[in-house]
């Protein structure tokens, strides 16, 4: 661990219990976040990739003390997160916002854009004049490219893109540090996907943003991050730099997405495709690596025995028994 | 070689509150036995009503087929009563949806739902309708396909659900299949399976594809030709490889430019080059070319409407900067 991060979350593990279905029979375990480790530089942005149910939801959840985890520490500039109480989890609460993928149904229909960015001020800052407070909002709105005749708007007036800006001045009213963007873009059409990245990055020069950026969409996360992470089933199966990972992917899961990507150049595709699909034992019975059902290359080790990350290159990690061979 | 289906000068309407919406108004396309037609746009192009124009879903009121024709190896679908109507859809042009989920019922076993489809249109009895069902499950790559046809919708996952969606749509071996967004709503490398299937089953019997998408990435791997739709209106058409080669329309070079893929650019890439301002509402469309207000290379003649023009045979664009003025 660099005593520099500004968030290290070190063998973080989240599990479910699931009832017994009605039908089913008994219950079980779900491993939702299976033992991850990472950690986030100040004014960096970690991309972190999987497709659903990789866990990678619950994982921003845990950081933005939404959920509690089952076992590890969230440690955000030194401080263990998950023993924050009273006034310091509301100070870490100012400093850690979240950008939601559906700005649909993360905006409270009855109030007025102006209400929803002003809200976290109202509740934070109770004792700031009201002038100081409508000051802060209208200037963050037009930061945000809203003008003032939308302020009085209400949500279902807006577009969708309009609605994200929408929430994202919502997270940054506060000033945050951190802001944990959860697939911030996916409802959004193209051209409206490239202006709210567009922004995403112009915010993150102008207040010195770190981003802990969710997403199943490789190409957008290639186009945001300082480095990548790859989760599967709960666990980090790859991280290192942005060009490492896109360019040289190690583990087979990293280059069988990135050749399911349509489209892409035939020359990046060096990876086989996979069949099959993610699937989530309940039981957490099986053992060995995680991706061994679904793996093209795999050996007799990856039945019996779990691979650790290891190092593969300058600051890049691989979960796999097959980059040594 | 005659078209299997083409649709001439359709327009579609929707009575809205704040006005007419002209979803679909004057689409010309055409697509032969064994091609696949890409149609690609954002969210409110009119891309769905087209697809259920076609089928003849289009909910009335509020919709309305206004003029145009549907023809279907020469026959006019729209002259058809609805009686003769139903027995076209499924049998000779069948639909698959994004969303596997809602449009499975989910109180009936997979295996019967697709036999009810043979029974119907094939005139099979029950014993035959049951095994060419399991043999459908089979040709959509459904392991255990005679155990997986008494599964019910909720216990099959997305990807194989939309297997069930493709094995239900090409059973009766229709001429036509319309596929809106059939991977949209699928895991990256689930996506990647199942539009190779949907090419591999395409192509062996021979049905002509309509393919509906936001995402040129599965126009790249799956259409022969492509219409790209803005507010209603083709506003380019040309064979695939043209689109990517060299595109005319500046939407579609705005819409191209503003995607973050894995070929194009660096990691952490500069600046997207983003599409200002959002689509024009469908009820209140502007003036001449519905594209102006967002168009970098607008001029004085973009204030009237420009006519889809060949420029070379076969690449049509909507376009003045192309002449014909």
């Amino acid at each position: 661990m660099m005593d520099d991060s500004l968030l290290c979350i070190q063998g973080l593990r989240k599990h479910y219990l699931t009832k017994g279905g009605f039908l089913s029979g008994k219950g079980g375990v779900v491993r939702a976040v299976d033992g991850v480790d990472l950690e986030i530089l100040p004014g960096e942005t970690l991309g972190l990739v999987g497709e659903s149910g990789c866990g990678k939801t619950t994982l921003g959840r845990i950081v933005m003390r939404l959920e509690i985890p089952t076992a590890g520490t969230v440690r955000y500039g030194g401080r263990d997160v998950l023993k924050l109480r009273g006034k310091s989890l509301r100070e870490y609460r100012r400093e850690v916002q979240m950008v939601f993928q559906d700005p649909y149904s993360s905006l409270n229909p009855r109030k007025t854009a102006a209400a929803i960015v002003g809200e976290p001020l109202r509740i934070h800052h109770p004792e700031w004049k009201r002038r100081e407070r409508e000051r802060r909002t209208r200037e963050l709105m037009e930061v945000v490219g809203l003008n003032d005749e939308q302020m009085s708007r209400y949500p279902h007036e807006f577009s969708g893109g309009q609605r994200q800006r929408i929430g994202i001045a919502r997270a940054l009213i506060l000033r945050p540090r951190l802001i944990i963007a959860d697939e911030p873009v996916s409802s959004l059409d193209v051209s409206i996907q490239a202006q709210i990245l567009n922004l995403l990055k112009t915010l993150q020069q102008q207040f010195s943003l770190t981003y802990l950026f969710v997403t199943h969409d490789l190409g957008v996360v290639r186009h945001m991050s300082d480095r990548i992470a790859v989760m599967y089933r709960g666990r980090i199966v790859e991280t290192g730099p942005c060009e490492a990972i896109s360019g040289q992917p190690a583990h087979p899961y990293t280059k069988a997405l990135i050749a399911a990507v349509p489209g892409t150049d035939p020359s990046l595709r060096n990876g086989r495709g996979v069949a099959g699909a993610q699937t989530n034992s309940i039981d957490g019975t099986e053992t060995g690596c995680i991706f061994q059902s679904r793996c093209p290359s795999r050996i007799e080790i990856c039945k019996r025995c779990e691979p650790d990350l290891k190092q593969h290159g300058p600051s890049h990690w691989v979960a796999c028994h097959g980059p040594d061979r | 070689m005659n078209p299997a289906l083409e649709i001439k000068a359709l327009r579609t309407q929707f009575e809205t509150e704040r006005g007419i919406a002209r979803a679909v108004d004057g689409v010309d396309l055409a697509v032969a036995a064994g091609k696949t037609l890409g149609v690609v746009g954002e969210s409110g192009c009119g891309k769905t009503v087209l697809a259920l124009s076609v089928m003849r879903l289009v909910p009335s009121p509020p919709g309305r087929i206004v003029e145009g024709s549907i023809l279907l190896d020469g026959r006019d679908l729209l002259n058809l009563t609805e009686e003769q109507m139903c027995r076209v859809r499924g049998r000779e042009i069948s639909m698959i949806f994004q969303e596997p989920m809602t449009s499975l019922n989910p109180v009936f076993r997979i295996g019967e739902q697709i036999a009810e489809v043979i029974r119907l249109h094939r005139g099979a009895g029950r014993g035959e309708a049951r095994d060419a069902s399991v043999e459908m499950l089979r040709m959509v790559g459904i392991p255990e396909a005679h155990r997986r046809a008494q599964d019910y919708p909720h216990q099959m996952s997305g990807g194989m659900r939309q297997r069930v969606m493709i094995a239900i749509a090409l059973a009766c071996r229709p001429r036509v299949m319309l596929a809106d967004e059939p991977t949209t709503a699928l895991d990256v490398t689930i996506q990647a399976q199942t539009l190779e299937l949907i090419k591999h089953l395409q192509m062996e019997m021979g049905t002509a594809l309509v393919l509906i998408t936001h995402d040129f990435g599965v126009i790249a791997e799956a259409a022969h030709d492509v219409a790209v739709m803005y507010a209603g209106q083709v506003i380019e058409q040309c064979p695939t490889r043209e689109i990517f080669a060299s595109p005319l329309h500046p939407y579609t070079v705005g819409l191209m430019e503003s995607i973050p893929s894995m070929g194009r650019g660096g990691c952490r890439g500069a600046m997207l080059k983003a599409i200002p301002g959002s689509v024009p509402p469908l009820y209140d469309l502007p003036p001449g070319c519905r594209f102006r207000k967002r168009c970098p290379d607008a001029f004085d003649p973009c204030g009237a409407e420009p006519p889809l023009v060949a420029t070379r045979p076969g690449h049509a664009v909507r376009c003045w900067k192309y002449g014909n003025a």
